[in-house]
């Protein structure tokens, strides 16, 4: 649910920023239009200068040349009405103008138009300077307001523009939400998925097309985790009847070959061959219950009883096993571990471990006919706790050291029975690792690490 | 009952030919007395009939499985019962449920095993009632000799006792003669708890110890360190 709701805060802040931005950009927009084209307004300075331009030489009025330019820049025709309302001076005037104006005329075309031309007019010393533009050239318009609402405009401004902002802000605050209570549902079924159980969402409005599809994507899920386990328990189980029926049929044959074995009248010869049926009938046995344990934990049918013990006493309990079975002469075995490990320090399933430690025990003897010194030792790294079970002896086969990492079991399987994958299986359902490597001074050694 | 071997047998297993294999292994042992079930209706039956001293179950039988028969007949009787189970999984179950069994031999099994163990169970439940009381536990280690019973150490200069603590040290250790006993399982005798902390405590007490049954206390002939390990009871005690 957090990360939705970032996703809708950041919305929500993203369309309010967009907003405020679209209100700045409008009003910089509005603000430079009105100082551009405002630009072509102020003609009055122009207009005086036309107007100081027009000199009266002996009752001769005549427009100095740069006078002469401006207006013919901005205007088409101009005039001068004298005082009494006769036109006294003009330039280009056109021939529907009249040449006579009254007060009445003057108060009307000075706001409006004359004769649809707009016109622009200016006091000169002898009467009033009258400036034409072309018809339909200027827009004019009066306005007139009281003191107060001008005074006024700053502050209507300012609360337009919080208007504005708060309206940004409350509409954008609304389609978050509307946004969040749309995909929250969505958001749930898709956090949801990876429990692999059948989505019921609801299939209505906007969301409704993509939560039909989420529906349907979970009961697949759902379809094929029940598949998997179902497949996983009946491999499990199957593994488990055959071990159960081999095992009768192998009673019998451990159970007779021993008799055979210590019949005192069968010759030596025949009770050797006994021995020797007696012995391959336990490692059957011994290979039976390793598949078994294999099968369970790959299939997580292995149940794990996890407590806090000391590998150190661990790693004691298990060389002193191999030590009072009777370790044959060549091989030796040490412990070497520092008194922090004798502590509660490692969380594991003491029957499992002590299991991998036996079948790394194991793997050495099996490996070295010709007896080595085993070491068991307790590591503490950064990665976490280790306990390390190395040899002297010739070392692991260089491919299963070089894919260490990705290690694939069929490697392990190799000439090593199933000792070593049991190792394996045994530290994955721990949530650890096992890292084989070979000494730089001969003989090996296998890691089995606990991540801290 | 003047011998274990006179003890009567039910085997109740539903493979006829592991009954057959069975009987011979018990027959060759020495026991006298084995008869045979092959479902819970026949083992119920014969085990109020015959009343037998020991019972040696299947788990897996056609009309039911053995851990319910079994706690079925506890309750009528506290005779030395073992399973014999062919699969793995039972033992998980055997161990966690603590249904009383006095044993359990997964198959496939070891006639030698089976005999020994069964002779186990059933002589620590009738040799006390069947033999005079045994010979006082003593341990002899050349010129020392301990009485656990006592718990006194006998030397050519003298008596000496011993500490409760050392005795549950030196008893665990004899009973374990000739074996290595990790320094954890004999923290857990002594003191029924782990090592972690009771490092130093314990080699004072095996120090103590060994200035009580050793000649040269610094050059131990008997009780041995094993380094890294724990201690071990040397085997050769002769007198």
């Amino acid at each position: 649910m957090k990360s939705l709701r970032k996703i809708i805060t950041r919305s929500i802040l993203l369309t309010a920023t967009i907003a405020l931005l679209l209100v700045a950009i409008n009003m910089a927009f509005a603000t430079n239009w009105m100082f551009k084209y405002s630009g072509n307004q102020p003609l009055k300075y122009a207009i005086a200068d036309i107007s100081d331009g027009l000199t009266n030489t002996e009752g001769t009025y005549a427009l100095n040349p740069s006078a002469t330019a401006m207006m013919e820049e901005q205007y088409v025709w101009a005039m001068l009405i004298g005082r009494d309302g006769q036109v006294i001076w003009n330039k280009n005037l056109p021939g529907d103008i009249p040449r006579h104006y009254t007060l009445t005329d003057v108060a009307s075309f000075s706001r409006w138009y004359l004769n649809d031309y707009p016109v622009s007019v200016w006091e000169h010393p002898d009467g009033l300077l009258v400036l034409g533009d072309p018809k339909s050239s200027i827009w004019k318009y009066n306005i007139t307001s009281t003191e107060d609402t001008i005074s006024h405009i700053p502050g209507f401004l300012a609360g337009f523009l919080i208007l504005n902002v708060v309206a940004a802000l409350v509409l954008a605050l609304f389609l978050g939400l509307w946004l969040y209570r749309k995909l929250k549902p969505l958001y749930n079924g898709i956090t949801a998925l990876p429990k692999k159980e059948p989505l019921a969402l609801p299939t209505g409005g906007v969301t409704g097309e993509v939560a039909r599809i989420l529906n349907e994507t979970s009961v697949i899920l759902s379809q094929q985790e029940k598949q998997l386990t179902h497949r996983d328990q009946a491999r499990t189980e199957w593994i488990a009847g055959v071990s159960h029926d081999i095992r009768t049929p192998l009673s019998m044959v451990m159970g007779y070959a021993s008799e055979l074995e210590n019949n005192l009248i069968l010759p030596a010869a025949e009770q050797n061959q006994a021995r020797i049926i007696r012995q391959q009938s336990q490692r059957i046995k011994a290979l039976i219950s390793d598949l078994n344990l294999a099968s369970k934990l790959e299939y997580h049918a292995q149940p794990m009883e996890l407590a806090r013990v000391s590998p150190a006493a661990l790693i004691r309990g298990a060389a002193v096993d191999f030590i009072n079975d009777g370790l044959p002469a060549p091989y030796s075995l040490v412990v070497d571990v520092t008194e922090e490990a004798n502590g509660p320090i490692l969380l594991c399933d003491q029957a499992l471990i002590r299991r991998a430690l036996t079948n790394l025990i194991d793997n050495s003897i099996r490996h070295n006919p010709r007896g080595c010194a085993i070491k068991l030792s307790v590591i503490k790294s950064t990665v976490g706790l280790a306990i390390k079970v190395s040899d002297d002896g010739k070392g692991y086969p260089p491919e299963l050291i070089k894919n260490s990492g990705g290690l694939d079991e069929s490697l392990l399987l190799g000439n090593h029975g199933l000792g070593l994958i049991i190792v394996r299986r045994i530290m994955k359902i721990h949530g650890g690792s096992v890292v084989f490597e070979n000494l730089p001074d001969g003989g090996c050694a296998a890691a089995l690490v606990f991540s801290s | 009952m003047k011998t274990i071997f006179e003890a009567k047998l039910l085997v109740v297993d539903d493979e006829p030919e592991i009954i057959k294999l069975l009987k011979t292994i018990l027959h060759q042992a020495g026991f006298a007395q084995v008869i045979s079930a092959e479902n819970c209706r026949q083992a119920r039956e014969l085990f109020a009939l015959e009343k037998p001293d020991g019972v040696i179950f299947d788990v897996t039988l056609p009309d039911g499985d053995g851990f319910s028969l079994m706690q079925e007949l506890r309750q009528q009787s506290n005779v030395p019962m073992l399973f014999l189970s062919a699969r793995d999984e039972d033992e998980n179950r055997l161990l966690g449920l603590g249904l009383g069994a006095d044993d359990y031999i997964t198959k496939p099994f070891l006639p030698r095993e089976l005999v020994l163990r069964l002779s186990g169970i059933l002589r620590r439940v009738y040799q006390p009632l069947l033999t005079k009381p045994p010979a006082e536990e003593c341990l002899v280690l050349g010129a020392v000799t301990v009485n656990f019973k006592s718990g006194i150490v006998q030397t050519s200069d003298g008596e000496k006792t011993l500490t409760a603590k050392e005795h549950a040290l030196l008893k665990k250790l004899w009973q374990n003669q000739g074996h290595i006993v990790t320094a954890d399982s004999l923290c857990r005798s002594a003191w029924d708890d782990d090592l972690y902390g009771y490092e130093n405590t314990l080699m004072v007490h095996i120090r103590r110890l060994r200035e009580k049954i050793e000649v040269d206390p610094s050059q131990p002939q008997y009780l041995l360190t094993v380094r890294g390990m724990g201690y071990k009871l040397a085997a050769e005690t002769k007198p």
